[in-house]
């Protein structure tokens, strides 16, 4: 091993290890990248530049969001992740592998489309690659990779928190990050740089403010009810509901509109959902306390049933008539339009809501339990919160502007 | 403003003559109308207007009466909006300013001397259908292909009959002086350039439709806009391409292929005869006995053998039920695939593949918008290509049975009347955008989600104005309450909604023959081709691709796009353009003689020439 464990606590205690952290502007990385700098860590933020705003500008609408004034700690470094030594000139690279103790790979490519493949494997797999090629060529001695739970596949049941070599996957997102594992333990094996593997289920926003920075996965279901809501109450209103009546929508006496849609899923179907302070907080306290590498799932330990998920999203969207069915339902009556348009839409997330797979927690649970962090459970009030927080920002369309305008 | 200010817009314009024809239904600018030249026109003062910042020209007396011929009506900022989003309008003003200012200052105004040749021509057209004032000159004198620098002809003449023609190649003879005939516009590849005399042949408007033999005899100065109009008013169409462009010229030079030549066909397939004046300034015809080959097709690309004067051109029937479809695919395989089966079946009456960029460039009203459409399209739907076929209901139920997902024209114009919230929070863009990163049009535009599609987008052409300038939005509504402007058959025929395409910045493109039996050589050249134009930094994209002789063979064009009023990127796409013409060789050669590059002025050879070349030796 490059250093002793004695020497990465002292180094951690002392706030003297400076942290590469990829991703910086993505949702996971972003908020890591905020404890990070609010517990003292000097920061590299390796990030790109996007719609017209420098890493830099993007960096700064961020820290604006979450309301903190960084101080000196932090350096921003533009770069692409898909590309070798990050598209970087020889001196920015110099730096990076002068100063570079400690790296957090957060960023990732989250598209679960075949159509993305070749996408999910430029950043998940060779944005990985890329990233350990610094680990390898400065003298990082330590590699954080945030994973997900999911690269279990299409195991079924209990999943180790170890890396178990996998051939079948539910999508290219699985596949790529299973893949990025097994190069991240292979190549910090041969390096001597310890290695710590986070596996996060699916996350959604904060649980105390109900703020979020990306709107899919949980959020996927609510924002196309959200949307048939708006269109059809629109439609009533300036049509008498033309549109809408002829795809078998109609609307109640008391306002609420009223549809026929069937999604099927899994005998009493659950998911496992966890909020990102959670996973913040959980992902730092297992940093901090682990100095020999690991993999860690950061799960929920009480999984939500899609049914109540149903029940807490009746309460905001204006819509009656959304059922959950079990297998084999919809053979026996073929679907409708908009059953159609919600299976079309929700494909990809399909193989979850059959999901049996669960999470060993044992080595994650131990260090957690010894900083009392517990995962917060969905409830009524936590999921208003969170979709009214969505709906405000216009899934995230308006996420800056709404920031400004508060 | 001063010329100055106003020389970005005047040196923006393409000379596309779109100025010249009716297309909005708005009437074309009088003075141009009355007086013919193409310096009376937009197009010609927009030209006036940079030649003067630039001090290339003098201030004439003619240019003082083209300058204060126009109205300022704003007609033409009407229809250069449409095509370019340009607003001559302010060229045209600062252009009076600069005039008056002129003559208040009692600078020179230059009265160009008259010579020998002048004269001789005045004497056969009247002294004021030939000119050599470099105010009606100037006009003639550029063109936006990257390879033409500009040529300042010597004269301007106007025949009006073929007789006047035959005359004034006999006095370029004598006088040992090139000529060069042209149309309404310049050429995309610089053939109506010439230092010599430029015989204008507009006012030659001869246009009879013959029911009974399904054909028009026009003369050099019809439109295409004017024929296919007056084809239609007798229940037939034409198989003609750009609007703006004479047909006789456009002929003679491109083989006028389009979506149309997947049925009408192409080159000689055009016309049934046609009337020429030859070098010697005597006349013949296509059915001329003493003629050897007129489908001759000379791959060096030698000049035409005369000057066309006058064309028999087919015509073609038309139906009560026509009908546009569109076919989306995410891959040119697929696509061509499916448009070889169109063409094998003998499918609509027109067909062709189109990019992305073609498809949101003709139905978006402005260029942002047009960029926003194509982004919902590639990036969102996945879509990068659209087969689109026009027949009757047959031909359209055929398609349908054959398609996994089509776009029908309910559909097509209810996303024209939704833009710019077509891709906005509450469009297609929010359906499109799948929080997985997959594509969903194949559901999207199943008919049973059309209530949908039409709550979501609540179609209208009041949708269109705030896409468009303030003063433009009026217009626009009532433009746009025409069922012509979403009705794709009709707007195939005329073809006005392809001059904006490149609106951004201007193309040229590249056209080759392919065989349809090998769509991954097809895909293989344009991604060479592609190559090309990115190392020179240009934008470049498919064009289209035209099942033609039944889907044996399919015309492609591949388009590069560059800023003519950047010196630095005109340098890069003379580059690209060399480089790209090596490419369109090899491939031809790889291909064994079952390609061949369009070659100007062997337009009216028969297609076989092109499609059944004699293999390589």
């Amino acid at each position: 091993m490059r250093q002793s464990a004695d020497f990465i606590a002292q180094r951690r205690r002392d706030k003297k290890n400076t942290i590469l952290l990829t991703g910086g502007t993505g949702f996971l990385g972003s908020h890591l990248a905020v404890e990070l700098l609010r517990r003292g860590h000097f920061v590299i933020l390796l990030c790109r530049s996007k719609d017209g705003l420098s890493a830099e500008q993007r960096m700064r609408q961020l820290f604006d969001w979450f309301d903190l004034r960084p101080g000196g700690n932090y350096r921003v470094v533009e770069g692409q992740i898909t590309q070798p030594r990050f598209g970087l000139d020889e001196q920015t690279y110099a730096y990076l592998k002068d100063h570079t103790d400690e790296i957090f790979h957060c960023v990732a490519e989250t598209a679960f489309s075949q159509t993305k493949q070749s996408q999910l494997e430029a950043v998940n797999v060779e944005g990985a690659r890329h990233a350990l090629q610094l680990a390898v060529e400065s003298g990082c001695y330590y590699f954080h990779h945030m994973s997900t739970a999911y690269v279990a596949g299409q195991r079924h049941g209990r999943c180790e928190e170890e890396y178990v070599p996998q051939e079948h996957f539910h999508n290219a997102y699985e596949q790529t990050k299973h893949v990025a594992e097994g190069l991240v333990l292979e190549t910090c094996r041969a390096n001597g740089i310890r290695a710590n593997i986070y596996r996060p289920s699916i996350v959604y926003g904060d649980s105390r403010t109900g703020k979020s920075l990306l709107f899919n996965a949980f959020y996927a279901p609510m924002k196309l009810a959200h949307y048939l809501q708006t269109i059809w109450e629109r439609d009533f209103a300036e049509n008498e509901g033309r549109h809408a009546t002829s795809m078998g929508v109609t609307r109640s006496e008391d306002g609420v509109l009223q549809v026929s849609i069937r999604i099927e899923r899994a005998e009493m179907g659950v998911v496992n959902l966890i909020p990102i302070d959670f996973l913040t907080q959980a992902t730092l306290a297992i940093m901090e306390d682990t100095l020999d590498g690991g993999i860690f799932h950061i799960v929920n330990d009480r999984q939500d049933t899609l049914d109540e998920l149903l029940v807490y999203m009746r309460r905001i969207i204006n819509i009656d008539g959304i059922r959950l069915v079990g297998p084999g339902h919809l053979t026996a009556e073929p679907r409708n339009a908009l059953e159609k348009l919600v299976a079309g839409y929700l494909d990809v997330y399909q193989p979850y809501f059959y999901d049996d797979r669960t999470f060993e927690t044992t080595k994650a649970q131990r260090i957690l339990a010894r900083h009392r962090i517990t995962c917060p459970r969905m409830d009524d009030a936590l999921f208003s919160r969170c979709i009214r927080y969505a709906i405000e920002v216009d899934w995230g369309r308006q996420l800056f502007q709404y920031q400004q305008g508060e | 403003m001063t010329l100055q200010e106003i020389k970005g817009i005047a040196g923006k314009c393409v000379h596309y003559a779109m100025c010249r024809i009716d297309f909005l239904g708005t009437g074309v600018c009088a003075s141009g109308t009355q007086s013919g030249y193409v310096s009376y026109y937009p197009q010609g003062r927009m030209e006036i207007a940079a030649a003067l910042a630039d001090e290339v020209i003098p201030v004439t007396e003619k240019l003082i009466d083209i300058v204060e011929s126009c109205t300022l009506c704003g007609k033409c900022d009407k229809q250069c909006y449409f095509v370019r989003e340009l607003r001559p309008i302010k060229v045209m003003r600062a252009l009076k300013e600069h005039i008056a200012s002129h003559l208040e200052q009692g600078l020179a105004v230059v009265q160009p001397q008259t010579d020998d040749v002048l004269e001789r021509l005045q004497a056969v057209t009247g002294a004021e259908w030939s000119s050599n004032d470099p105010a009606i000159l100037v006009a003639y004198s550029v063109d936006r292909f990257p390879l033409a620098e500009r040529c300042m002809p010597r004269y301007v003449t106007m025949p009006a009959s073929t007789v006047e023609v035959q005359e004034i190649i006999k006095i370029a003879r004598a006088a040992d002086l090139p000529y060069t005939a042209r149309g309404n516009g310049a050429s995309s590849f610089a053939v109506a350039l010439g230092d010599g005399i430029i015989i204008d042949l507009t006012r030659m408007k001869q246009l009879e439709v013959d029911p009974k033999t399904w054909t028009a005899t026009i003369g050099p100065g019809v439109t295409a806009f004017d024929l296919q109009r007056e084809a239609n008013r007798h229940g037939m169409r034409a198989g003609v391409v750009e609007p703006a462009a004479c047909v006789c010229a456009n002929l003679i030079s491109t083989n006028m292929h389009s979506l149309f030549s997947h049925a009408y066909g192409m080159g000689a397939d055009h016309c049934s005869d046609a009337q020429f004046v030859d070098p010697e300034g005597e006349l013949y015809t296509m059915n001329d006995p003493r003629q050897s080959n007129p489908f001759y097709f000379n791959k060096e690309g030698a000049g035409p053998n005369g000057i066309c004067t006058q064309a028999r051109i087919r015509l073609y029937p038309m139906t009560e039920d026509e009908s546009a479809i569109l076919v989306p695919f995410p891959t040119l395989q697929e696509a061509a695939a499916m448009a070889r089966e169109v063409g094998f079946r003998r499918l609509g009456f027109a067909a062709g593949i189109l990019g992305a960029d073609y498809v949101s460039a003709f139905m978006a009203p402005t260029n942002e918008t047009a960029e926003q459409l194509k982004q919902l399209f590639r990036e969102k739907m996945g879509i990068e290509y659209a087969l689109l076929v026009l027949g009757d209901k047959y031909d359209l139920a055929a398609v349908k049975d054959m398609a996994e997902v089509t776009i029908d024209e309910k559909l097509i114009r209810t996303m024209m009347l939704s833009m710019p919230q077509l891709h906005g929070e509450q469009g297609l863009a929010m359906l499109a955008d799948l929080p997985s990163g997959g594509t969903l049009y194949k559901t999207l535009f199943d008919a049973e989600m059309m209530p949908l599609i039409e709550a979501a987008l609540s179609p209208s052409p009041d949708n269109i104005m705030p896409a468009v300038d303030e003063d433009m939005r009026e217009f626009y509504r009532d433009l746009y309450r025409r069922p012509e402007m979403t009705d794709l058959v009709w707007l195939n025929m005329y073809r006005i909604l392809s001059s904006r395409t490149g609106r951004g910045r201007p193309f040229f493109g590249m056209v080759m023959y392919m065989p349809f039996d090998e769509p991954d050589l097809i895909v293989e050249l344009c991604e060479q081709l592609g190559a090309v134009a990115d190392k020179h930094g240009l934008r470049n994209d498919f064009g289209y691709l035209i099942p033609i002789d039944f889907g044996k063979r399919a015309a492609l064009e591949y388009d590069f796009y560059h800023d003519h009023t950047n010196p630095e990127e005109r340098e890069h796409a003379r580059a690209a353009a060399d480089e790209a013409a090596e490419t369109i060789d090899r491939y031809m050669k790889k291909m064994n003689g079952r390609s061949a590059a369009v070659v100007p002025f062997q337009g009216l050879c028969r297609k076989e020439n092109l499609l059944y070349p004699e293999p390589a030796q």
